[in-house]
């Protein structure tokens, strides 16, 4: 059993730039953490996961804290962006619900203006809520790193349960996700594991872009949140759809598929024969909602 | 019934704009100068033997002043059956058992020191799982001198010990008429398994206690419990101190639900203060109130019923399994009353009841609102939808068929009086009947509805005393030692002051839970304050009165009988009339008498039950009763459960104020959703895996349904014996909502669920499993 304790001390470090940030980050390697909102990381340190010495804050960082869209480049969300301002940016509700739909459901409203979307991302948890979608719309995201810069899918930030791809000195600075192409339609659609309020027992985001002549899918993009060790693509199900005309027997297969290929495990909040079960349905209706609107546009 | 303008009013709360405003305080905000803080190390195995313990490095550690262990603690221990040293000894019993604790000048400093202290222990088997450890060879014993151990004083006896079952803690037994006769002469015989896992109270404010040494040797301790002279009484025990030594003081109580009745906290904390000689604040982390913070037992039960055609209930078997834990706690008396719950709303004219308290090594266990009768209830409010259905009859008509009904006796023994449960089943269901349709089934959503009943004992043998003290400015100050644990009992107190004296509230002031200036007071558990506590008020404004009188009627020259106190003023027939201040000196005292001081004494009804058939005469003191109805959606593809309306009616004697009334329905209601579909503690071999918020959910009030869509209804029967006719309500209020929307549920679905918390995968693999079978 592992007790909470009272937090252990620490130092805080304001950087002036993000590459004194990346410096500062390299020069103390595991000594140093990066704290956004703190809403895991303070947990963590409670229960003596981490013990850094100096916390590295980013809110000196302005550009860290900046939602912008352009039609070319697409929407970039500085890391230090909260859960709050996603769920009420207008550009995102506009063209990117299912991104401030994901975000909304974080948590409660404490949680949603401390939380920042940098931090679920890096926190690297199954059941990250604002992943799947964004995963779904092919988000990329771009690290700074003491020397260099680096761009990366978002996909391949996760290692496993609670752990990223970040080395040593680097920080993600910006999450970008591109403009999808008309007649798409893209949904999160989340079981909380008890109470209304709860982590995700299972999330899935999905992404279809259908051509308007024929009504077969372009682009299909199936994510799956809370049942394996980090948010994974289901990628036969996606290419189950991808080029058919879906119809409810293919929907069905496709759910089947997703549920096959979910790795969830068992814990106090759900079981893995439920969350299996879970995924089928929540894929089923994932899919059935995302053709709604792709229809629709 | 005697004119009154205060009772059965919507009086605000005393406190309720100290409390909005976050001026109440907490005994969790108390800071002393000079302040320690306190930790302490807890046992990593769920059954040990201590073979060492050094704590040579720690007491050197920066900022520690003091260090205990279990050679530090006295013999005597705690428990209504007394088993456990406030430090383990020699032997841990579960996971999470303190065996010493460390004073330093800073939370963390404590922390530190804790982690260096070396225990030596040799792990010993444990055993997990109640039925197995009340097996006659059972893989363990857990106490082998339980034959040995002291009993607490304790108004009625705990009953037998079972030497062939060497973990049972306490085997409570009720016999009434014949039962395996009347299961042979029933048409129908039916019986089911069910199940009430371990719960925490979840109370805002942690357990906690800050002990100072006086300058007497003696010790002040603030305390957050709800069990103010209970504490003394068993501290003065524990500290080795004369009662004129210790004072227990409470301030407001951030919610116990029973779960702030253990002792350990404030012992340890007084225990560094007498070795420190400092202050020592002691607050347990949210995760230590989960492994220590006296969770309700987790209860199987076996109900098996045996019926006429007509739906007549002749026969009824009971078998009661608790998982006590490491030690009895309170679950001994759990196990014992638990029984007032199983009789106390059915007239069943054969009885049987086996209640087994069992020592496991999961954590100890202890009260939990209800104590026994939220288990109860949900099994036989459970069962009696199943005959219903099996009958093919009405449920509501079957149960308005057993009632009991005033004057009858009960399995019990004891004559049924104040009976408001059919009123309240009437009241509910013209509700849940009349209340505007809401959605149908829609999609994969399915609308289902469900109504239970439910009664909430009140224990017998208990003692309040409250004092009555008149100002010259005819203030009437209220000494009083229940704890306000945001029940409302200081504005229900003061409600029957103000009445008594025929004035306003605000001319009323409360002095409470201070064991150095108000008297004493049992506890405040078992739903027993209005009407103990009021009994005892209505008694001291009578003595403070007769005062008054006595004084009034020599300087009106009029025989006191004639006189009439109000709003201050004694007045005369006729015109004459003297105001209490002018019963004063200039000096503020009263000639010949000092001041005046009512007293009131009142003592539940006592009576011994027969040990062998667990009968008597007045084993319970009063029955509040209720129903509660709920309407349920149900999704079949995800098993996602949405209250949308919930109501409760309740018989609670005469109201003294309707709102607190109804705060207390709406709180159960809540707390009662949470039991049903979401609360557990998860334990794995000892280990408590869910000892967070994080883990263990309870309801918020996204949980809930809207505001138009609850209701608090009242059917007051009232009681002879109660101030102005009351009874009690406090812990009813959550009874009957596991089992009502376990019916909705069933309504909507056809799903049956017999162990709680009613999860969505339960749903979803009963629904899998009426898919296959039909
Ligand atoms: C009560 C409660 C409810 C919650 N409910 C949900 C929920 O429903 N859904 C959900 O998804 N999450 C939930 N969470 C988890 C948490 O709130 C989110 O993961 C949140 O987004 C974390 O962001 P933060 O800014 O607080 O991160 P922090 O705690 O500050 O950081 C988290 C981790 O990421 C690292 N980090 C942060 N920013 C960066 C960066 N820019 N570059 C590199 N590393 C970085 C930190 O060093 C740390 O290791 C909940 C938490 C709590 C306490």
């Amino acid at each position: 059993m592992i007790y909470l304790k009272s937090l252990p001390t620490f130092e805080y470090f304001s950087p002036q730039s993000l590459k004194e940030a990346c410096s500062f980050l390299k020069a103390h390697e595991n000594g140093a953490k990066i704290v956004a909102g703190g809403t895991d990381l303070l947990i963590d340190m409670k229960y003596r996961k981490v013990t850094p010495r100096y916390l590295v804050g980013l809110r000196t960082l302005p550009e860290l804290s900046r939602v912008t869209f352009g039609d070319q480049e697409g929407l970039r969300i500085g890391a230090m962006v909260t859960h709050q301002e996603i769920m009420d940016g207008p550009i995102i509700n506009e063209k990117f619900k299912s991104i401030a739909l994901a975000c909304s459901q974080v948590g409660t409203p404490q949680i949603r203006n401390m939380g920042t979307v940098g931090g679920n991302v890096c926190n690297a948890a199954p059941s990250a809520d604002s992943v799947p979608p964004l995963m779904a719309y092919s988000a990329t995201v771009t690290i700074a790193g003491a020397e260099s810069d680096r761009v990366l899918p978002l996909e391949e930030m996760f290692i496993g349960p609670g752990e990223n791809c970040l080395k040593a000195g680097e920080i993600l600075a910006e999450i970008r996700v591109p403009v999808a192409p008309p007649h798409t339609g893209a949904v999160y659609v989340r079981l909380p594991a008890r109470t209304g309020k709860d982590i995700a027992a299972v999330g899935v985001a999905v992404l279809i872009t259908l051509d308007p002549t024929s009504g077969a899918c372009n682009d299909v993009k199936i994510v799956l949140g809370a049942v394996a060790p980090t948010p994974i693509r289901s990628r036969k199900a996606e290419a189950a759809l991808n080029g058919e005309k879906p119809g409810e027997d293919l929907i069905n297969r496709a759910a089947l598929l997703s549920a096959d290929e979910a790795k969830p495990i068992s814990d106090v909040r759900s079981s893995l024969d439920y969350r299996t079960e879970m995924v089928r349905v929540l894929t089923g209706q994932a899919l059935n909602q995302a053709l709604a609107i792709a229809r629709a546009s | 019934m005697k004119e009154s303008s205060m009772i059965g009013k919507n009086v605000p709360r005393l406190d309720a704009l100290e409390k909005v405003t976050g001026k109440a305080k907490y005994s969790v905000d108390l800071n002393l100068p000079g302040m320690l803080h306190a930790k302490v190390l807890r046992s990593p195995f769920p059954h040990a033997r201590i073979i060492h313990i050094d704590t040579t490095e720690a007491e050197k550690a920066t900022g520690v002043k003091a260090v205990i262990t279990g050679r530090d603690v006295s013999e005597e221990k705690i428990g209504f059956i007394r088993d456990r040293y406030i430090l383990a000894r020699d032997r841990v019993r579960f996971l999470g058992e303190a065996v010493a604790a460390v004073a330093a000048d800073k939370v963390e400093a404590a922390e530190e020191a804790l982690e260096l202290i070396k225990v030596e222990y040799e792990e010993l088997p444990g055993v997990f799982d109640a039925e197995e450890a009340m097996k006659p060879n059972p893989p363990v014993v857990i106490h082998p001198d339980l034959y040995t151990y002291a009993l607490a004083p304790n108004p009625t006896p705990l009953y037998r010990f079972e030497p062939d079952m060497p973990n049972v803690y306490i085997h409570r037994q009720v016999l009434q008429g014949d039962p395996e006769r009347a299961f042979r002469d029933a048409d129908m015989v039916i019986e089911n398994r069910f199940f009430m896992p371990s719960a925490q109270h979840a109370a805002i404010e942690p357990h906690n206690a800050i002990a100072q040494p006086e300058p007497d040797g003696g010790l002040t301790i603030w305390i957050s419990t709800h069990q103010l002279y209970l504490f003394k009484l068993n501290l003065c025990r524990l500290l080795g101190l004369p009662s004129s030594k210790l004072r227990v003081v409470s301030l407001y109580i951030g919610g116990a639900f029973g779960g702030k009745s253990g002792l350990a906290v404030p012992a340890i904390a007084g225990l560094l203060a007498s070795k420190s000689r400092r202050p020592v604040k002691f607050v347990l982390n949210r995760d230590e109130v989960f492994l220590d913070g006296n969770n309700r037992e987790a209860m199987t039960l076996c109900v098996k019923d045996g019926i006429r055609k007509d739906g007549t209930l002749l026969a009824r078997q009971m078998r009661l399994i608790l998982d006590a834990g490491g030690y009895s706690g309170t679950t001994a008396l759990v196990a014992k009353n638990a029984a007032f719950g199983a009789i106390g709303t059915y007239n069943v004219p054969n009885f049987k009841l086996d209640s087994y308290a069992v020592a496991t090594n999961n954590p100890p266990t202890g009260p939990h609102r209800g104590f026994g009768s939220t288990e109860v209830v949900w099994a036989i409010e459970s069962q009696m939808n199943m005959i219903a259905e099996k009958l093919s009859m009405d449920p509501m008509e079957i149960r308005r068929k057993n009632l009991l009904r005033e004057g009858v006796v009960d399995s019990l023994g004891m004559v049924t009086h104040s009976i408001g449960a059919g009123e309240c089943l009437d009241k509910i269901s013209d509700w849940l009947g009349t209340v505007p349709a809401t959605p149908q089934n829609e999609g994969a959503w399915r609308k289902g509805r469900g109504i239970a009943l439910c009664n909430k004992y009140t224990i017998g043998g208990t003692d309040s005393n409250v004092f009555v003290k008149v100002h010259p400015d005819s203030t009437l100050e209220v000494r009083h030692s229940a704890n306000e644990i945001g029940q409302g009992c200081d504005t229900v107190l003061a409600q029957m002051a103000a009445n008594e004296f025929a004035t306003s509230i605000d001319k009323v002031k409360i002095v409470s839970c201070d064991t150095a200036i108000t008297p004493y007071e049992e506890a405040t558990v078992s739903s027993r304050i209005t009407f103990h506590a009021g009994n005892a008020l209505l008694l001291a404004c009578k003595d403070a009165k007769n005062q008054i009188l006595q004084i009034a009627s020599k300087k009106l020259e009029a025989p006191s009988d004639s006189l009439e106190i109000k709003d201050g003023v004694v007045y005369c027939q006729g015109d004459k009339a003297i105001r209490i201040v002018d019963l004063f000196s200039p000096k503020g005292f009263v000639p010949g008498g000092g001041e005046i001081m009512g007293r009131g004494v009142f003592s539940g009804p006592r009576e011994n039950e027969d040990p062998d058939t667990g009968q008597g005469k007045r084993p319970v003191t009063y029955y509040a009763h209720g129903a509660t109805a709920v309407e349920v959606l149900v999704n079949i593809e995800t098993g996602e459960i949405k209250i949308t309306r919930i109501g409760s009616c309740f018989d609670m004697g005469q109201p003294i104020n309707p709102k607190l009334c109804e705060g207390q329905m709406e709180g159960g209601m809540g707390m009662g959703i949470g039991g049903a579909l979401f609360e557990e503690i998860v334990f794995d071999k000892g280990l408590t895996r869910n000892a967070s918020f994080c883990d263990y959910k309870i309801p918020s009030s996204i949980d809930f349904p809207t505001k138009e869509n609850v209701i608090s209804l009242i059917a007051p029967v009232l009681h002879s014996e109660g101030p102005y006719g009351a009874k009690g309500l406090g812990e009813g209020s959550l009874l009957a909502v596991a089992p009502a929307i376990a019916e909705a549920i069933y309504n909507a679905t056809g799903v049956r669920i017999r162990d709680l918390p009613i999860t969505k995968e339960k749903i979803l693999k009963g629904l899998n499993l009426l898919r296959s079978s039909s």
